[in-house]
């Protein structure tokens, strides 16, 4: 299994890496993996896809898994390839403020070169598998490729149980702009049950802290919100969601359903996300096993507000979401044979 | 002002330099699509120009400005008196390098073995790195004196040396698609043959003097004319020996050579030889060499100009160049850039072909109508090829290298490496490089 | 500080380079740094692939780490501003295997031209090392005759080596060690045929293949040893072996060549026993000392001499246990002192 990952970041590439090793080793088979030390900084891009290039690991195994890009580039005569994301500065952010290359000729040649070794290798690969549709969408606008959903399940997923639904919805992630823990917060004031919400994950960014804590006093909402601004334990986050009415997943168009939507519907929690979340919608479904809303806190708060007040829909939705984990096939069974079909 | 391109243009330009000539002429019309400065080695006298012309010595503080200029061109020709500068300072500040010739192992053969810089080693060396084991072993014996120097015989062909002037060059310039297919099997950046050009100068020159009266022979001869300096490859005595095989055709006409020959060379004693013998018949006239100005009257005057090249070192023909512009035949053998010029342009014969040639001549004098078709079709083929031709087609190569020259330093970078690593070039990595991540880079 | 441990990949192998890294790794965090260990792919034939891979190495980018520490070819041309190399391996093929039976390039034109690349490479590449460690002096020698590389040795040491104690200096002398020909189990079994105490033989490791073991086997059953020499042929918990030491009168490590002294003296030491080598096992006399903390034997019958006199004389292996321990304080074989060095 071949990986790039960023040393001394911590990162999800790193966590469907393992946890995929885990369940080949646990059907029989022998896993090496390599992980491939990356850097995205733009200017030593083509040294890295060379010395990629350069490895051979032909003799290393009957079958070689490629998942983060470029890790793709590896030479292999049964290569099949999980694609999780481009470079996207390179393709769909190019143009944007999230470009992460110049727009000089040496960067315009950097950016033309990974499109190119895109182009030029993926195709080697036997199957070609994404995470998400919007991922296969983007391989085929950008490079012509056709692909096929895996969805990547929980390593884990026992200890999410479910327990009798308190009254509070639950938001574990880490606390950024673009996961809008600050919609939840702004929702929490127009309320009209005794709902709560309770938000955890580290804060990425201290002054997006600053923002939530702001609002929360501004409109004093200290007994609808808690936050908890920091790492929490898999098991007391497998009992938060355990005893939550639902979860919150909102985030702005990322491209997967994300590991908490599991997460919930594996404890037969409804999902609340919202309709430009992105790849939660490739899953949930509005008013089935779950509430989709636009994004803005009323909207939000009245959702938060449905599941308060009809226990049943919402132990309905959950029980929905958990059959929809079987009905999308998320599972490692059907990973490990589609890999290795 | 900001957006217009900043170009260098380094170039021979004395007097009689013919790149000097082209120089001139295609730098200035590129001086009209981009801010273009001359630099020279030479002293004066130089060419006229409303450009900039700079005076530059090699290794000189003044020449780190080159840094901010957009790109760079260096004329390149096989001469290293006129080139040496150029050559150098294209090693230190990579551009765009025009090849004006097939051939330039007698500049580096000067380079390394004689003068200031002389290092035989090397020339063993870099023969090795560009032909292997074999021209290694060539350049020893040549060095022992076992063996005919390379530059003084067809050899110098299989043995170019100007993969050696192009190796930090950004892109380079061919005047003849078969140069350029023979530089794209051995270099990976980008490669354009342009066409030479027949200066419009020339061209407006050619016209006004059809309207000049030129006195017929006497005896009614067609005039052929040969200009350029006679080297043995231009095959005059060839020619001569024709005429004097076949009087009645030798009657027809009078052959003039205008251009310089030492009567002291054996070559020109030969040639003397030849037209003392040659019969009652034989007209041949050797001009030797003439001032512009009587140069100019001789071919406005021609009928038909012979223009051989065998064995064929040249890139392309400037003298080819310039009879076109005269609306006149031209014959020529039918090899290297003759063999790529438009089919009926031009009166072509296999290289060599001496029966063939006298034919197709018997056929033009013969022929006065098809005398004039061919010309008018030479001198269409002429307009073609014009400096601003050639000057939008070095903006579109240098916007081409731009785009690729972030992968070309990349893979200088990476060869670089792999030379810290005594890696040697007969190992198949270089080859792997090339096949594989070469596309990715789009060379 | 982030600290990166850079080592090679071979496929599903697990050797001693592959155990230092990890342990070396868990010591540095001890220590307060973060550091995770980096594996670059290594693939040696065809012979061409050692070119390609050295390249691969020299490419790859290790963002993030403010050091390298660098352990073995070619995984130590990684470019870094901050490098440290802890050798233990050149690409001795290229070396002083080189003419040899293990040379493993072919000598082909290509395989000379790739020997060549490897020595110019490491010349080129070996210097932009901060600080240049050697896990032994011998690799040390090397490094300095090839490559013209002045180094220090950096000595590695057990993992846990308080796990090792002394219980008893028993009847039975102990040889830890993969069976195969280079360890050379069956000079240890020739001698014991020569024995006149009646000392005991435990080996325990697993055979490189069948046949080693059977030879084994075969031998010891020729020289009618099955009652004194007792084989163990598979791996051993860390337990047992600990054990095995704790009991043994002495320790015999006698392997062809090698290039350190090897862990096993190392735990004999920390186990306080003495150690029985021969003068061509290699590196081992970088520890052991004739006479002072074991015996440095010629050949079979000084081997078998060694073994009847620490059987005979257990003072005299009491004595050299505990200059063993000494050994290896003065010089400070210790992880305190690899990480200082290392991170210095």
């Amino acid at each position: 299994m071949a990986n790039t990952y960023v040393p001394f970041v911590d990162g999800g590439g790193r966590i469907i890496a393992s946890d995929l090793a885990s369940a080949l080793r646990e059907r029989g088979h022998e896993v090496e993996k390599l992980d491939i030390p990356f850097s995205s900084v733009w200017h030593e891009m083509l040294e890295q896809m060379l010395a990629i290039r350069m490895i051979d690991v032909r003799e290393q195994a009957d079958v070689l898994i490629t998942i983060r890009t470029p890790s793709h580039l590896l030479r292999h005569p049964n290569k099949r390839t999980w694609f999780i994301h481009h470079h996207r500065g390179a393709y769909d952010l190019w143009g944007t403020p999230y470009q992460d290359i110049p727009s000089t000729p040496r960067g315009i040649a950097v950016r033309d070169a990974i499109r190119a070794a895109d182009n030029l290798y993926l195709p080697e690969s036997q199957r070609i598998f994404t995470n998400s549709r919007i991922v296969g969408e983007r391989l085929r606008e950008y490079n012509d490729i056709d692909s096929t959903v895996l969805y990547p399940p929980l390593g884990a997923p026992a200890r999410f149980v479910t327990r009798e639904s308190s009254n509070y919805v639950f938001y574990p992630s880490r606390m950024l702009g673009h996961k809008r823990q600050l919609l939840a917060v702004e929702a929490a004031a127009h309320l009209t049950t005794d709902a709560r919400i309770v938000l955890a994950g580290v804060p990425d960014d201290p002054g997006y802290l600053e923002q939530l804590r702001a609002v929360i006093a501004e409109h004093r909402l200290e007994d609808r919100v808690e936050l908890m601004p920091t790492w929490i334990d898999e098991q007391v986050k497998a009992d938060l969601i355990a005893s939550s009415m639902g979860v919150l997943y909102l985030p702005f168009l990322e491209d997967s359903y994300g590991y908490v939507t599991l997460e919930a519907f594996h404890a037969a929690k409804p999902v609340i996300t919202c309709q430009d979340s992105g790849g939660t919608l490739e899953i949930v479904e509005d008013s089935a096993n779950g509430l989709v809303v636009a994004p803005d806190p009323c909207s939000l708060a009245r959702a938060i507000d449905r599941l308060r007040e009809s226990a049943e829909q919402a132990r309905a939705m959950g029980a929905a979401g958990q059959r929809s984990l079987a009905e999308h096939d998320i599972s490692w069974d059907n990973v490990v044979s589609s890999l290795l079909g | 002002m900001s957006d217009e391109l900043k170009i260098a243009w380094f170039t021979p330009f004395h007097t009689d330099s013919a790149i000097g000539e082209f120089s001139q002429h295609v730098a200035s019309e590129l001086g009209k699509l981009a801010a273009v400065e001359i630099w020279t080695s030479d002293e004066q006298p130089w060419l006229e120009s409303e450009l900039p012309v700079i005076r530059f010595q090699p290794g000189e503080q003044r020449l780190a400005e080159l840094r901010d200029r957009d790109a760079i061109i260096y004329n390149l020709g096989n001469y290293l008196d006129y080139h040496q500068g150029i050559y150098e300072v294209s090693r230190e500040h990579p551009g765009v390098v025009i090849l004006h010739d097939r051939v330039l192992h007698h500049l580096f053969a000067d380079l390394w073995l004689q003068g200031d810089h002389k290092h035989p080693p090397k020339y063993i060396e870099r023969m090795r790195v560009h032909y292997g084991q074999v021209g290694a072993t060539v350049a020893e014996e040549v060095l022992k004196g076992e063996r005919l120097p390379v530059w003084e015989s067809e050899e110098v062909l299989e043995f170019p040396l100007y993969e050696e002037s192009i190796e930090t060059a950004l892109a380079v310039v061919t005047h003849s698609a078969d140069q350029a297919r023979d530089v794209r099997d051995r270099w990976l950046g980008p490669v354009s043959e342009l066409m030479l050009p027949s200066y419009r100068s020339v061209i407006e020159r050619a016209a006004r003097s059809f309207a000049g009266e030129v006195a017929d022979l006497s005896d009614g001869r067609v005039r052929l004319l040969t200009i350029g300096h006679v080297n043995p490859n231009k095959q005059v005595d060839g020619v001569i020996r024709m005429l004097r095989s076949d009087p009645s055709l030798a009657r027809l006409v009078d052959y003039r050579v205008a251009g310089s020959i030492s009567e002291f060379t054996s070559y020109g004693k030969e040639l003397a030889q030849l037209v003392a013998l040659g019969g009652s018949q034989l007209s041949v006239e050797f001009l030797g060499r003439l001032s512009d100005e009587d140069l100019e009257h001789e071919i406005a005057r021609a009928d038909i100009f012979v223009n051989l090249r065998h064995p064929n070192i040249e890139g392309a023909s400037a003298s080819l160049m310039r009879e076109l512009a005269y609306g006149r035949p031209v014959l020529c053998f039918d090899s290297g850039y003759f063999a790529e010029l438009q089919r009926d342009a031009v009166v072509r014969v296999p290289p060599g072909d001496f029966d063939g040639l006298a034919r197709r001549l018997r056929e033009l004098l013969e022929n006065p109508a098809l005398r004039s078709e061919i010309g008018q079709r030479a001198l269409a083929v002429a307009r073609e090829h014009s400096e601003a031709a050639y000057a939008r087609g070095l903006l579109a190569l240098i916007a081409e290298s731009q785009r690729k020259s972030a992968g070309l330093s990349f893979l200088d970078k990476v060869g670089g490496e792999l030379g810290r690593m005594g890696i040697d070039a007969r190992l198949p990595i270089f080859e792997e490089i090339a096949d594989d991540f070469a596309r990715v880079l789009d060379l | 500080m982030r600290i990166a441990i850079v080592n090679n990949q071979a496929p599903f192998v697990k050797g001693g380079a592959e155990l230092l890294a990890e342990w070396l790794q868990l010591k540095l965090s001890e220590h307060g740094h973060q550091a995770e260990v980096v594996r670059l792919p290594f693939q040696w034939r065809p012979c061409e692939r050692i070119v390609d891979h050295m390249l691969a190495a020299r490419l790859v980018r290790v963002p993030n780490a403010d050091r390298v520490i660098a352990l073995k070819f070619p995984a130590y041309y990684v470019k870094h501003d901050d490098k440290v190399l802890w050798l233990l391996h050149q690409f001795r093929q290229a070396y002083d295997l080189w003419g040899g039976p293990f040379q493993e390039i072919p000598g082909t034109p290509t395989g000379h031209r790739v020997r060549e690349a490897i020595i110019a490479a490491d010349r080129a590449y070996l210097p932009e090392a901060k600080r240049l460690y050697t896990n032994s002096q011998i690799v040390g020698e090397r490094l300095k005759m090839y490559s013209r590389l002045d180094s220090e040795p950096l000595f590695p040491p057990l993992y846990d080596a308080s796990a090792y104690r002394c219980e008893d200096y028993g009847d039975y002398f102990f040889y830890p060690s993969r069976i195969n020909a280079i360890k050379r189990q069956h000079v240890v079994v020739e001698a014991m045929a020569q024995l006149s105490t009646p000392a005991r033989l435990v080996m325990a490791g697993p055979p490189d293949t069948q046949q080693d073991l059977d030879q084994l086997l075969d031998t010891i059953a020729r020289y009618d040893l099955r009652s004194s020499v007792e084989v163990i042929p598979r791996w051993i918990s860390d337990e047992e072996k600990i054990d095995l030491f704790a009991r043994a009168r002495g320790v015999v490590y006698v392997p062809l060549g090698e290039d350190s002294y090897g862990y096993v003296t190392l735990e004999a030491f920390h186990a306080r026993k003495p150690v029985i080598t021969m003068a061509d096992s290699g590196g081992t006399q970088e520890l052991v000392s004739d006479g002072v903390n074991g015996f440095v034997a010629s050949d079979v019958p000084a081997v078998a001499a060694a073994i009847d006199r620490l059987w005979s004389e257990r003072a005299i292996a009491e004595r050299m246990g505990a200059a063993a321990l000494e050994t290896i304080a003065e010089l400070d074989i210790s992880w305190d002192r690899v990480v200082r060095c290392l991170t210095s």
